[in-house]
Formats: C-alpha cells, structure tokens, sequence
C-alpha cells in the first residue's frame, strides 16, 4: 500500500514536471496610496493639532523561487513612503512605524526628511519544504490560527487588528514550522517561535502544537502550548448553519506563574455570518474575554494599537455587527460597528470599494469612534480614508 | 379495436425511441465537455456596456464530487485556491496564509456579477438524467445541421430552469447553442458555443457565451485555453496539501 501511494506521487509529481511552462520565480505585489484625515479627540504627544492629514505611498513586493518540486524560497517585504503634516507635527510617528516585532530586526527608515520618510520592512523571508505528508518552514513567515473573522484568540502568533485595514498580510513571526498532513483534510502541526521582549530586552519564545481536521461537515481545531508568559489551551471550529457560515475560537491562558501580574484568561468568540441569493452579507461576531474589564475600558490608542491574543479588547466583551452589498458589480458597500456593552463605546466604519480595471481599485472608508472620556472607543477621535490600490 | 391498440403501442414506441435519441444526443453533446477527470486553463469574461473584468483559472476535476481551482488573474486574487469534495467547499487565501471554510449561502455568489451561475459552472444537475428530452426539428445553424431539442425538468429534479432548447449538430454532436426559459416560459439566457478546436482527444467547442435576454449589452464569456480529459488525478489529489502546493 505505501509503494502504491508512493507511486501516485510520483506520478502526481511527474505530471506538475510536465506541465513545466510553471515559472521557476515570480514577483507580484501592489502599490497603494492611502490618504487619511484623522480628527483627534485628545492630541497626540507633542503637538496640539487636532486636524491631522497623512500620505502613505505603500509598496508591496512578493517573491517565490521554486527551486525544486519540494523547495521554495520566499520574501516579502513591504516599502512605505510617509509624508504630510502628521509626520512633520507628530514626532514619535516614525518611532512608532519603525519596531520589529520580531527576533530580527528586519526594519529600517531609509531615508527622512523633513515631513517625510521612507520605510522598509521584511515581513516574509523563509525556506519551505515539502515532501511527502511533511512541511517544514524556516524563517520568517505568518503563522495564522485564527478561524473567525473579526477576532482570533486562537491565533497567538499574530494579533490581527480588526482596524489594521491596511495591512491584511500582519507581519511576521520568526518561527520553524513543521506540518503532517493526516489526511486530505487533517493536519498537525508544530512551531517554534522567537522573539525579542523590547521593554525587558530579553529572548522569548513560543511553543505550541494544532491539529485540525473535518468532521461531520466541520472543521475542527485544538492547540496548546507554552507562551512567554502563558500556558495556552484552545479550540476552534468552522462549519454552518442552514447555509449560514458559524465560527468559534476560544482560548484559555493560565499563567506560568500567578503571581507575574499576566493573569488568567479566558478569550472566546463566536460568529454568524449569511450570504443572501441578492448577495447581501450579514455577520454577527462577539468576544468574551474573562480577564476584560466591565468598566470604563480606555487603554486604546489610536497610533500603534498593541493588541495581543489574550486582549483583543480591554474590554469584558465587544459586539460586532456588519452589512455588505454589492450596489453594483463594481461597486460595494459596507457598514459596520463594534460595541463594548459594558462603557457604552462604539465604533462605525464605512466602507466602500469601487472596482476601477482589472487591477485596479478605489477604496473610501471612515473609522468613527465614539464614547465617554476614559472609554474603550471614546477618546480614539475619527478617521477618513481614501485609498487607491494597483496589483501586480 | 385491436389495430388501434396496435397503432398507439407503435406510435408508443415511435415516440420513445425518438426521445431515447433526442436523449442521446444530449449526452454526447454534453460529455464533450465531460470526462471523469480533467485539468484545464480558462479564462472567464464579464462585459457590460461600459466595463468588463476578466478572471483566468487552472481547474481540477475529478466525477462531480472534486474540484479545485486556482486563481491566476487578477494579480489582486492570484494564488487563491479553491477546493471542493462533495458538499464541502474550502478557500485557501495564501497572502493571509488562512484556510477558509466557505458556508453553502456563500457559494451562491456570483463573481462580478456573471452571467453564469454556480451550478452552470458546477453543473450539480445533469442535462441527461434532470430532464426529458423531445426532438423538436432540424435547423442549419452555422453551416452545421442541427438537431433542436426541448428539454423538461423531471418532477422533483434540483434544476432552475423550466425549460432549456439545445442546438446539437448532426455530425460530431456539437453542442452550439441553448436558450433557457423560467417556469413562465419567458427567455432567461441565451448560451452560444463557438471556436470548435481539438481539445486533448476531441473537437469540441472552446468558446462559450452567456448572453441573458433582458439586458442590452451584458454577456458573460467562457473560454477554454487547455483542457484535457480523463487525466489521472486521485481523490487523495484534493486535499488541503495540495491546495497550498499546486500553481
């Protein structure tokens, strides 16, 4: 049997060898211009402007090199050219773009100057191998458990930010993978990752292992593993009902140590989203979060939002709410809000996307905070977008 | 009394072995496009009277259970891969590096607002057995002679339409084009299938068009680059492994 299985990915190989008009390396990427005027509700360090206006001219560059069947090299690396009067009178903003997040230091401004400066970042650079049931990947690369589309406390690499439009890729983690396929809809997996604590200047890493697979028409999944500062069991599935997508992750974290000021944490979210035949799209999402407070929950920032999987919200629990519609073929809509039940403080984003050529879109979106003083979303002021993306 | 009988059984027959053909010229016209697997390159077209979009892809099939799709234009939504086995439907998006489980409404969406459905793409109905046929007559339509042929859903039967006309050539069973009417008998679509080209072991037609009856200037184009037939895939080809391996 195992000679047999053997034989069919030979074959299989043999065929992806035929069809050798496959390019050995590709480049593909996008250039993007987001403009933004940002109306702040409390100012920023350093300057007392209330009215603030950026340009972000944002490369993005994807390289493969497919060395063998088996062997691939791929980087990334994203190239971001600031400029406007937020940069000139918000001095730490450069401070605040130029971190790695990771064990390297792959990131630095290129050139600056007066009201501007230019930014490079390696976010991918890693070996992948493939053979067999095995992958392996080393280097720099995204490590994406999450499940859910709005928050993921499964996915304890990476801290998606539901107001990070810009950067749908998250940076990445310094990390060996290693994946067994267990089936055609099963894997394990295991990775080891490190990283650079900047404030205690020292070397942390994470272990932790998933494995995920399909039952009775959903996906399941199950992780645990040891953080710097937590051990982490978690769960997550995806499946539907009547139709209706129906997701959940949870996550539970017990601290090394009580008394090292972490806290436990229990992180669950779970969502409902539906498709009309008119191809309106309803989603409904909440977190809860047992470590959240039920009080006024202000420890946002709007610059540099520090969430991690164990506080996707400071919050004891956040609702998500969210309309979408195609108003034409080439033009849609989107509406949605995010609500801490406990202060009262609320998000609204608009959205809109219009479909310019083939390669080419315009996107239009406001991100409106609003709440008392001291709240999660009410001292975060109001921000409007106007974004053009070109793909390569 | 018993000639009558006679007449009616004979006539019976008559009618049966004529819908028997009208049924097998529509299998030979849509196995054409059929094999028990296959693995192709097609681009698909929308054009409207002031825009059009095109999205081009690699296709696996194996039976009507495993498919998988990759996404090779536009540059925005390359690398996307598509996956599914029976009823379950996966999206592998690899800038976010996220296995997507997609729920049934989701698949009911339209791309850019094609012309074609879902199950015109998925074809979950059979033209064979989802349907009755009746030789209606013969036609010459692009120099080809041509059987016309009215197809009925069967009671019960998962199918949208309520009645579909085919156009099959005589010779070589050419499927070259079909008029899809609603339960009120009123024109949905107009299908016209051209560039009649040798596509692995068979001529057949690689050009397909989608043109609905109620709007000016929309239609919506299918174009098959390559294709090939009863290749060897394996079930086990259509898995969440290969999803992030194939390009």
């Amino acid at each position: 049997m195992k000679t047999f299985t053997f034989f069919i990915i030979l074959f299989l190989l043999s065929h992806f060898t035929v069809t050798a008009q496959l390019k050995k390396t590709t480049l593909n990427g996008y250039v993007k211009d987001l403009y933004m005027y940002y109306k702040t509700d409390n100012s920023l360090p350093g300057t007392d402007a209330t009215h603030l206006t950026s340009n972000l001219i944002h490369n993005r560059l994807n390289f493969r090199w497919y060395i063998t069947n088996e062997l691939t090299f791929a980087a990334e690396a994203r190239n971001r050219f600031f400029s406007g009067q937020l940069i000139r009178e918000f001095q730490f903003y450069e401070e605040l773009i130029n971190t790695d997040p990771g064990y390297f230091n792959l990131a630095a401004t290129v050139l600056s100057g007066e009201g501007w400066f230019l930014h490079t970042m390696v976010d991918r650079v890693y070996m992948d191998y493939m053979l067999d049931k095995w992958q392996f990947t080393a280097g720099r690369q995204r490590i994406n458990w999450g499940i859910t589309l709005v928050w993921n406390p499964n996915d304890i690499f990476n801290s998606f930010s539901y107001f990070d439009f810009d950067y749908e890729e998250r940076p990445g983690s310094d990390a060996l993978k290693i994946q067994y396929y267990t089936g055609v809809t099963s894997s394990a997996e295991l990775v080891y990752k490190i990283d650079r604590n900047e404030t205690e200047d020292k070397v942390e890493s994470t272990i932790a292992a998933k494995y995920r697979f399909s039952k009775l028409g959903y996906d399941f999944q199950f992780l645990g593993g040891i953080m710097p500062e937590d051990f982490v069991l978690g769960a997550g599935w995806a499946g539907d009902i009547k139709g209706g997508g129906f997701r959940g992750e949870a996550t539970w974290f017990i601290p090394h140590d009580p008394n090292n000021g972490s806290g436990e944490a229990l992180v669950v979210t779970v969502s409902g989203d539906y498709t009309f035949k008119s191809s309106l799209y309803i989603h409904a999402a909440i977190l809860y979060n047992t470590a959240g407070t039920t009080g006024k929950a202000g420890t946002r920032e709007f610059f540099g939002q520090k969430i991690t999987a164990k506080m996707l919200s400071p919050a004891r629990g956040n609702i998500f709410g969210q309309l979408s519609y195609p108003l034409t073929p080439l033009f849609s809509g989107s509406f949605s809000g995010i609500l801490n039940p406990f202060d009262g403080s609320f998000y609204m984003g608009p959205f809109f996307n219009y479909s310019l050529g083939n390669n080419l879109e315009l996107m239009v979106a406001g991100q409106l905070f609003f709440g008392e003083e001291a709240t999660e979303y009410g001292e975060l002021g109001k921000a409007a977008y106007g974004r053009l993306k070109w793909s390569f | 009394m018993k000639t009558p009988l006679i007449t009616l059984i004979l006539s019976l027959f008559w009618c049966l072995s004529w819908s028997q053909d009208a049924e097998e010229i529509i299998r030979r016209a849509d196995e054409k496009f059929r094999g028990e697997s296959s693995r192709g390159k097609m681009t698909m077209i929308i054009n409207r009277p002031t825009w059009s979009r095109e999205i081009s892809m690699k296709s696996w099939t194996l039976g009507n259970d495993y498919s998988m799709i990759y996404i090779t234009a536009p540059a925005k939504e390359k690398g996307q891969v598509f996956l599914k086995r029976k009823t379950e439907m996966w999206n592998w998006v690899p800038n976010i590096e996220r296995m997507i489980k997609i729920p049934p409404s989701m698949m009911m969406q339209s791309w850019m607002g094609s012309d074609f459905t879902n199950d015109d793409l998925v074809r979950n109905s059979s033209l064979v057995d989802d349907y009755e046929h009746n030789l209606l007559e013969e036609e010459i339509l692009e120099g080809y002679n041509c059987y016309q042929i009215e197809l009925i859903p069967k009671p019960d039967a998962p199918v949208v339409w309520g009645k579909i006309i085919m156009w099959v050539s005589k010779d070589e069973y050419y499927w070259l084009r079909a008029e899809y009417y609603d339960e009120d008998e009123n024109l949905v679509n107009k299908e016209i299938l051209s560039d009649i080209k040798q596509m692995d072991n068979r001529k057949m037609p690689s050009r397909l068009e989608m043109i609905p009856a109620e709007e000016e200037g929309h239609k919506t184009i299918l174009i098959f680059e390559e294709i090939a037939f009863n290749v060897d895939l394996a079930e086990s080809f259509f898995s969440q492994q290969n999803m992030k391996r194939i390009r």
